[in-house]
C-alpha cells in the first residue's frame, strides 16, 4: 500500500526523510502546529533549508508528509486487532479502543488539538476525507480477505472502514455525555453501543 | 430559554442577521437595530453579558429536540429507535439553515464550536431514550443500556454524518440506513468466526 512509494527511494533517501519529519515533529511540539518553522526544523535536522526542500518540500509537504506517516504509523499499530482469535464484535470493541487510546497518547495530536484546536479539529472532521482516504486504502484489501475467509461478515468493506473511522474520529474531536477517560470506561461505552445496536437478532435467536 | 415575545423578536433578527452574515458579525449592534429595539432594552431582555449566537443556537436545538420527541416518540424497539433517530436528525439537520450556514460559512472556525452543542442535545434527549430503553427491557431483556451512552452515541453518528464528508452517497435516507446497518451486522457477531466455520465445514 503505502510501501510501494516508500520502496521506490533509496534506503539513504528514506533516511533522510524520516530525520527531517522526527526533527519536524520535535520542532512543532515546541513552537505550535502552524508557526512558520521551516528554517528550525532544518537546523535540528542537521541539513540545510535546500535539501530539506529537496527530500520533502515546504512548511505544508512536511506537514502532509508527517501526517501521511503518523497516520500510516497508526494503521499498522492498529491493524493486528482486527486478526485476533476472538469474537468479531470482541475485535471490533478492542480495535477503537485501541486507537481511541493510542491517538490519546500521541503527543502531537494531542498538542495540536490544546493549543490550535480550530486549526487541528476540521482536519478531524469538515476535512477528513484524506484520512478516510488512507483508512480505504489501508484496509480494504485486509477487510475484504477477512470477509473471503469468513473471518468477517459480509459487510460493504468501505462502508464498515468508513463508520468505523467516524466513531474513532468522534471520539477524538467531540466531549460526548461521558468523558470516558480510563480506558475501561471508553471500552465499555464501545461495548454498549455493539450492544445496542446487536441485539435483537441475539435474543430472537 | 427566554421565552418573552420581545426576547423572541430579538432572536428572530439575530436568525436573520446570523443567515446574512455569519456568526462573527452577529452581534448586538447589529441585531439590535433589526429587531427594532434599543442595546439597552436587547440587554436587557438576553442578559447584560449575552452571546447572541449561543442563545440563538439554544432556542434551535431545543426546537431540533421537539422535532426528535415529536417524531420518535413512539415506543419501538431500542436498536430501530436508534437508526430512526439518527437519520430523522441527519434529514432534519441537513434541510436546517442555521446549521448549513455555520457548516458552509465558516466551517473551520464554526466546527469546534458545533460539536460543543453535543453534552447539550444527548442531555435533553436522554428522558426519551430512558423510555425507549425501559420498553425495550420489558420487551427484549436489555438490562445494562444506559440512556446516557445510547444517546450519547446516537448524536456522534448524527454530528459526524453532518460533517464528516463520505466516500459514498449519503444524501438517501435509505443509503443511510444502509450504512448504519454495517454497524448491527458486527454488533451481532457475537461468535468466534472459526469456530462457525469450522462446523460449516464439517456439515
Amino acid at each position: 500500500m503505502t510501501q510501494g512509494t516508500r520502496s521506490a527511494r533509496p534506503a539513504a533517501d528514506e533516511e533522510i526523510r524520516e530525520r527531517i519529519l522526527d526533527a519536524a515533529q520535535d520542532v512543532m511540539l515546541s513552537a505550535g502546529i502552524t508557526a512558520r518553522v521551516h528554517a528550525q526544523i532544518a537546523e535540528r535536522a542537521g541539513l540545510s533549508r535546500p535539501t530539506v526542500y529537496k527530500y520533502v518540500g515546504d512548511q505544508d509537504a512536511i506537514m502532509a508528509a508527517l501526517l501521511e506517516r503518523e497516520t500510516n504509523r497508526f494503521f499498522d499499530a492498529v491493524t493486528p486487532q482486527l486478526e485476533r482469535d476472538i469474537p468479531v464484535r470482541e475485535r471490533f470493541v478492542d480495535l477503537i479502543t485501541f486507537a481511541v487510546t493510542y491517538a490519546r497518547e500521541h503527543a502531537l495530536l494531542q498538542f495540536g488539538l490544546q493549543q490550535e484546536p480550530e486549526k487541528v479539529l476540521p482536519w478531524l472532521t469538515i476535512y477528513a476525507a484524506p484520512i478516510m482516504q488512507l483508512a480505504l486504502s489501508h484496509f480494504e484489501p485486509l477487510i475484504l480477505r477477512l470477509i473471503e475467509e469468513k473471518e468477517l461478515p459480509e459487510v460493504d468493506s468501505s462502508l464498515l472502514i468508513e463508520i468505523i473511522v467516524r466513531l474513532i474520529l468522534s471520539l477524538l474531536s467531540t466531549p460526548g455525555l461521558n468523558p470516558s477517560q480510563s480506558r475501561e470506561d471508553l471500552k465499555a461505552n464501545i461495548d454498549m453501543l455493539f450492544h445496542v445496536v446487536g441485539h435483537i437478532v441475539n435474543r430472537s435467536d | 430559554m427566554r421565552t418573552g415575545v420581545l426576547a423572541q423578536r430579538i432572536l428572530d433578527a439575530a436568525e436573520e442577521v446570523f443567515l446574512e452574515h455569519g456568526y462573527r458579525a452577529t452581534v448586538a449592534e447589529l441585531v439590535a437595530p433589526r429587531a427594532g429595539v434599543s442595546l439597552a432594552t436587547l440587554y436587557q431582555q438576553l442578559g447584560e453579558d449575552a452571546d447572541i449566537v449561543d442563545q440563538l443556537f439554544h432556542r434551535e436545538i431545543q426546537r431540533f429536540i421537539d422535532a426528535i420527541v415529536a417524531s420518535c416518540s413512539k415506543p419501538r424497539s431500542l436498536r430501530l429507535w436508534f437508526v430512526d433517530t439518527v437519520v430523522f436528525s441527519v434529514t432534519y439537520l441537513r434541510g436546517n439553515p442555521l446549521a448549513a450556514r455555520l457548516r458552509i460559512d465558516d466551517p473551520e472556525s464554526g466546527m469546534p464550536w458545533l460539536t460543543r452543542y453535543i453534552p447539550l442535545i444527548a442531555g435533553q434527549l436522554e428522558p426519551l431514550v430512558d423510555m425507549m430503553v425501559k420498553h425495550s427491557r420489558s420487551g427484549e431483556g436489555f438490562a445494562q443500556a444506559s440512556a446516557r451512552v445510547v444517546t450519547d452515541w446516537a448524536m456522534r453518528l448524527v454530528f459526524s454524518f453532518m460533517t464528516t464528508p463520505s466516500a459514498v452517497d449519503l444524501r438517501e435516507p435509505t443509503t443511510l440506513r444502509q450504512h448504519l446497518n454495517v454497524l448491527f451486522d458486527i454488533g451481532m457477531a457475537t461468535t468466534r468466526p472459526h469456530s462457525g466455520s469450522a462446523m460449516a465445514k464439517s456439515e
